[in-house]
């Protein structure tokens, strides 16, 4: 154990870790410590562990969760101390007793769209943003966490796996198994998560593969040729039903509470072609943010204690 | 605004791993030097009534085959081009090729040979970085087809060098912005020759892969020397999209290239400072550092600068790229194996004690052969 930290409890367990509540005895400062599980993964040390350490070294910004140190448990347990975030966006739309205005909303796309961009412009692509992987802060800071399928924008003929991000928040190029895709399928993700915010529940729930694609073109419109040139011919553009896209005033009766601005804001990140998709500088840049009402305070923003963190 | 620059700036390979010349130079001596107390300590714990230790004990400690440092990056510098070819023959991008060199030379900045052997740790730098890149090849495929290792004398360095990197594994490369520039340059130069820049940049992409073999890529950001590998293959290119990029008119390039060649000779000897100011800049061509800011600078200025910087780079390509041969290595390895088991050295020593006694015996024998027949005992008592 280092003597820079006490490990305090158990606070979660995931696939690949098992998270702890703990100090840093210089400064009291309450840290989360990663202990990554060693064993369960013969060819050394665990793959979602490398990617977490490499990209969180790279990253420091207000909306990126902080790697604050790593070491190891003698010389075996790989540790990474990050800085602790008692809650995260899921736990708060879960819960119905708390009351979401539309300043909230605007503040917490604003911090999310805000850590995207860093990464993005860091050359990093997140792949696995969702509600539980925005991580809040006990002053009401969002940030990112969860790099573990994090990766680099490559070079242009590099393959990548389409088998990323969390199932209803997957972009519809990785629905046709796309080798080739860029920061657009974080920027899918983020417009997912903006209409999970306004509906308080979420918005493309597919029950399996199949059933996602489904789901996602009843909302938004099957592709075609003419608004996605090059679609038909990704891996498993094949049998799809051709629903039509959405009116404008269909969205809107949808998304009640939305104004005209929030929408153009939505259909830009959900916009079915990733070359036409909208970029973080864009979303970031567009009127939603800057017309009333104003962003939430993040000290304002409504909070929640995690399950069984009390 | 923030520039890429000021990024460049904020990522581990510029805060942890770009140093000046002399920084540079100081890191390896001090590896070294921890390799040589390490030796040390090491003689000092043998068996005291061992004939080695005793040999040993009678030489000089001055006289060890200790590794110098010049000798340290040499050894390294083979299992590099050694990692080259495993990388190939694994068929690994040249993203996790290059990163496992790195990883290998940025190791022996804070280790010693005499501590570690290069080609274990060679292994597992092309293990490791193959998993940071994305090509992920498995413990048992990868140990199967290197002989002599397995599983686990691959894995049981994994987490040292993950150390000794600081946990700082991302690493850039010049080839992307040499990609980079190859399209910027079909843009600014629309009637280029396009067979011509294809050419141009194939050579300068095998000086990129060249010029991991030497300190390059510790000194200089990875546009710059994408720069500098591309102007060693077509100097009259690189300085006419330079003066377009940067707005200069064409004709007072040739004039201004004289006076930087004449300055740059000047300039040779003292550059540490110039180094360390240029290391950051130009991630884009363009760039000038937003942190500093200074009067707004001249387009011949800007040209001027760059040029020094691309000259320098090239300069050092041309002169420190290394690539020790078999015998140099092998001899090398029989000073680090000395090293790690000091042992074998004193068996030497004892063999070389032996081999003399009998070389001065027989010398001895010849001499009194001449004149006395009774030299018959005494080689008895030698070889008995």
């Amino acid at each position: 154990m280092s003597d820079r930290y006490t490990k305090e409890r158990k606070v979660g367990e995931g696939t690949y870790a098992v998270v702890y509540l703990g100090k840093q005895i210089s400064s009291g400062k309450d840290v989360a410590i990663k202990e990554i599980k060693t064993g369960g993964f013969k060819d050394g040390l665990d793959m979602s562990a490398i990617r977490e350490v490499k990209y969180l070294q790279e990253l420091s910004h207000e909306n990126v969760i902080e790697l604050i140190d790593v070491f190891s448990d003698s010389g075996k347990n790989l540790n990474l101390v990050l800085e602790f975030l008692p809650s995260d966006l899921e736990a708060i739309i879960n819960d119905k007793s708390i009351m979401i205005v539309p300043a909230d909303i605007k503040s917490w796309m604003l911090m999310t769209l805000r850590g995207v961009h860093h990464c993005h412009r860091n050359g990093i692509l997140h792949r696995d943003l969702k509600p539980s992987n925005l991580l809040i802060s006990p002053t009401g800071q969002l940030k990112l966490a969860d790099f573990g399928l994090a990766r680099a924008l490559g070079s242009p003929n590099e393959k990548f796996t389409s088998n990323v991000v969390t199932r209803w928040y997957r972009a519809p190029e990785l629905l046709f198994g796309s080798h080739h895709y860029s920061g657009a399928i974080d920027v899918w993700a983020v417009g997912v998560i903006f209409a999970e915010l306004m509906l308080r529940t979420p918005y493309l729930p597919g029950k399996d593969d199949a059933d996602q694609v489904v789901v996602t073109f009843q909302a938004l419109g099957t592709p075609t040729e003419a608004i996605w040139p090059g679609v038909s011919h990704l891996p498993n553009y094949n049998n799809l039903v051709m629903y039509p896209p959405p009116s404008r005033q269909e969205l809107r009766n949808r998304f009640a509470a939305a104004t005209e601005s929030a929408l153009d804001l939505l259909c830009g990140m959900l916009t079915l072609d990733p070359n036409k998709r909208w970029d973080t500088d864009k979303c970031l840049t567009h009127k939603y943010f800057v017309e009333q009402p104003r962003p939430t305070e993040p000290l304002k923003l409504p909070k929640k204690e995690k399950k069984g963190d009390k | 605004m923030i520039s890429n620059d000021d990024l460049y700036r904020r990522s581990t390979q510029y805060r942890y791993w770009s140093f000046t010349r002399s920084k540079l130079e100081d890191l390896r001596i001090l590896a070294n030097k921890k390799g040589i107390d390490f030796t040390k300590r090491r003689l000092q714990d043998l068996d005291p009534d061992l004939p080695e230790t005793k040999a040993i004990k009678e030489i000089n400690i001055s006289d060890y085959p200790f590794v110098t440092s010049d000798e340290e990056l040499k050894i390294v510098t083979y299992y590099a081009r050694k990692c080259k070819d495993l990388a190939k023959f694994f068929h690994l991008p040249s993203q996790a090729r290059a990163t496992a060199i790195m990883y290998l030379y940025k190791f022996y900045l804070a280790h010693s040979v005499m501590v570690y052997h290069p080609q274990y740790i060679m292994y597992t730098c092309l293990f490791l970085a193959a998993k940071v890149e994305n090509s992920f090849i498995g413990i048992n495929n990868f140990s199967k087809a290197i002989p002599k290792t397995t599983p686990d004398s691959i894995l049981q360095y994994e987490y040292l060098i993950l150390q000794s990197l600081r946990f700082s594994l991302r690493c850039h490369h010049p080839y992307q912005p040499l990609y980079g520039f190859y399209l910027d340059i079909q843009e600014l130069l629309p009637k280029v020759d396009f067979k011509r820049l294809g050419r141009s940049c194939d050579s300068a992409r095998e000086l990129v892969n060249e010029s991991l073999f030497t300190n390059v890529p510790f000194l200089f950001t990875p546009p710059q020397v994408a720069l500098a590998c591309l102007w060693k293959s077509d100097a009259v290119l690189v300085e006419r999209y330079l003066a377009k990029k940067l707005g200069l008119k064409r004709k007072q390039i040739k004039s201004e290239m004289e006076t930087i060649r004449e300055e740059e000779v000047k300039e040779e000897s003292t550059d540490e400072s110039t180094v360390e100011s240029t290391q950051a800049s130009q991630q884009q061509p363009a760039g000038e550092s937003s942190d500093h800011p200074s009067p707004p600078s001249s387009p011949q200025q800007n040209f001027d600068k760059l040029m020094l910087t691309i000259r320098k780079c090239v300069d050092m390509l041309e002169h420190n790229t290394m690539n020790p041969s078999m015998e140099e290595a092998k001899h090398i390895s029989s000073k680090i194996r000395f090293c790690l088991e000091p042992l074998r050295y004193g068996k030497k020593l004892i063999k070389q004690k032996i081999a003399t006694a009998a070389l001065v015996e027989s010398a001895n024998a010849k001499r009194s052969n001449s004149s006395e027949l009774e030299s018959e005992p005494k080689k008895q008592r030698i070889s008995g």
